[in-house]
């Protein structure tokens, strides 16, 4: 592998992770604060991803305005379940909340299915035109509008966990809960604002990588399976950890499928299984998670 | 000020405290005493409504407290110190104290974050330390000016002398007494009866979720039963 592939591979690899570290993110940031894994993070972006399809090709709606009305409607899908799914079922059994956000991929999934047929689509990339060289790197609009997404995500989302009231509450609820209710804080307020945050990065990140894949229902499986991945590696317990995580997900994967094609997929399941060996606590994990 | 009135409360299918009754006037300390399991803890956690009432009243001022949330609680000038401090660990001492007066807007903040800088002059000091790294005796000082953060009109304290060296529980108590001439009312529940006694105006004492013995200080302090069972007494 010559210098100048390897810096092209790992560049790329930057960008699909920039990808799975959004949809980390937004997993990391929902369990730390209300203590649930969100099994369809992934899903609620490929429902987000279909909406935005049709308001594009039916509704001809401008492509920038379809980005931030994915956002809002990710943020409104959030809330609403939270409100209305999660929150009767938080006081009772801590197991069903994570079954309901497995139930809820399925639901995701069908739905889209049942509104808009299985049959495979082609959603247009956000930007187009002729890819940029820089340096030895070449590199497609499209993909250089998805760092500076992921870049721009992680700033805001630091800025709201260390410089908002609210966001200090979320990261206070995720170490002591109970503690929060004590003092004052509504958290169920914060949770609803938690999840819509979370869905709504879930929603930019499938509009972002949906033009790397075809929009169908299953085509954020695997992109969730290794934001997964990314989580593990980076210990759970961290914003940072995830985004750090995916980001060496993708270079890993990206140079891992130029060698051997075959295992590009199931490769980061082997890392899945050899982190939790290995150094259970990920990168940036601290210590035993105090919640459990 | 605080009435609480026959009420009934507890978890799951057990009521912990059955037809209880206590009120406390304004400028009071009054302590609430009683072995483990006697329903101290709940009491407190039926005020701020992190349980809910099942039957009986919980009124402050002309304000009934029933099916309130702790946040709403909280609005109504009640602020609860819980039991073993719950300070957030990986916070820092000034995002610890900010949090706890989460409701008021930033200026109201920014002057009670400096009282209680005044106050506490140790949390000054610690201010941007992560309240994890503090000892048990600054965690308990911490917890005191989270309680105070919202400026209440009462303070409900669980037990706030647990775990510390016995030098530390005088600075707790001696805290305590500097509350009480700020005009703070205080509802006080300890392990230490002794120490409690001598701070409190007033006393209950609660054996299996009822009110057993109820009296100003000195007379409880003066009882031969409370003297047996919560004083050392010989037996």
């Amino acid at each position: 592998m010559s210098m100048d592939i390897f810096l092209n591979l790992t560049v790329r690899g930057l960008t699909t992770g920039a990808v799975y570290a959004l949809v980390g993110m937004g997993i990391v940031l929902i369990l730390q604060t209300t203590n649930v894994m969100n099994f369809a993070q992934g899903d609620t972006g490929m429902f987000i991803t279909y909406l935005a399809f049709f308001m594009i090709t039916t509704a001809k709606v401008p492509y920038s305005l379809v980005l931030i009305l994915a956002i809002a409607a990710g943020a409104v899908v959030g809330l609403l379940v939270e409100r209305f799914m999660m929150r009767s079922v938080r006081s009772r059994s801590h197991l069903s909340l994570i079954m309901l956000t497995l139930g809820l991929s399925l639901l995701f999934q069908g739905l889209a299915a049942f509104l808009f047929n299985t049959e495979p689509r082609l959603f247009p990339p956000l930007v187009s035109g002729d890819p940029i060289k820089i340096g030895p790197v070449i590199l497609g609009r499209q993909d250089i509008v998805v760092l500076l997404a992921a870049i721009v995500t992680f700033g805001i989302l630091y800025l709201f966990l260390y410089r908002t009231k609210q966001g200090t509450a979320a990261r206070s609820i995720s170490q002591d809960e109970y503690a929060a209710r004590v003092l004052g804080i509504p958290t169920p307020s914060i949770y609803m604002l938690v999840w819509a945050i979370g869905s709504a990065m879930a929603g930019l990140a499938a509009l972002l990588i949906v033009p790397r894949f075809s929009l169908e229902p299953s085509f954020m499986g695997l992109v969730q399976v290794k934001a997964f991945t990314a989580i593990v590696l980076g210990g759970m317990g961290s914003v940072f950890g995830a985004a750090v995580g995916g980001l060496i997900i993708g270079v890993v994967e990206n140079l891992v499928a130029y060698q051997f094609p075959a295992i590009k997929d199931s490769f980061m399941l082997i890392v899945i299984v050899i982190v939790l060996l290995v150094m259970p606590q990920g990168l940036f994990g601290k210590r035993q998670q105090r919640r459990f | 000020m605080l009435r609480v009135e026959q009420v009934v409360s507890g978890y799951g299918a057990i009521d912990v405290l059955n037809h209880v009754t206590i009120s406390l006037d304004k400028g009071e300390i009054v302590a609430v005493l009683g072995a483990n399991g006697a329903g101290k803890t709940t009491l407190l956690r039926t005020i701020t409504g992190l349980i809910r009432v099942r039957k009986g009243s919980v009124t402050f001022g002309d304000k009934v407290l029933n099916g309130l949330s702790p946040a709403e609680v909280v609005k109504c000038g009640i602020s609860h110190v819980p039991e073993g401090r719950h300070i957030f660990p990986d916070l820092t001492v000034e995002e610890n104290l900010l949090l706890a007066a989460y409701i008021m807007p930033r200026s109201q903040q920014k002057s009670r974050l400096d009282a209680m800088y005044t106050m506490f002059s140790i949390l000054a000091d610690r201010r941007k330390q992560a309240g994890g790294t503090l000892s048990g005796g600054e965690q308990q000082m911490l917890a005191l000016a989270r309680g105070l953060m919202p400026n209440p009109r009462l303070m409900l304290l669980d037990e706030p002398s647990l775990g510390l060296a016995p030098k530390v529980i005088g600075t707790v108590f001696d805290t305590l007494a500097r509350l009480r001439e700020s005009g703070v009312s205080i509802l006080l529940v300890e392990q230490n009866a002794k120490r409690s006694l001598e701070l409190a105006d007033r006393a209950y004492i609660l054996v299996t979720g009822q009110v057993a013995l109820e009296g100003t200080a000195q007379e409880l302090s003066g009882n031969e039963m409370v003297k047996q069972l919560y004083l050392g007494g010989t037996r």
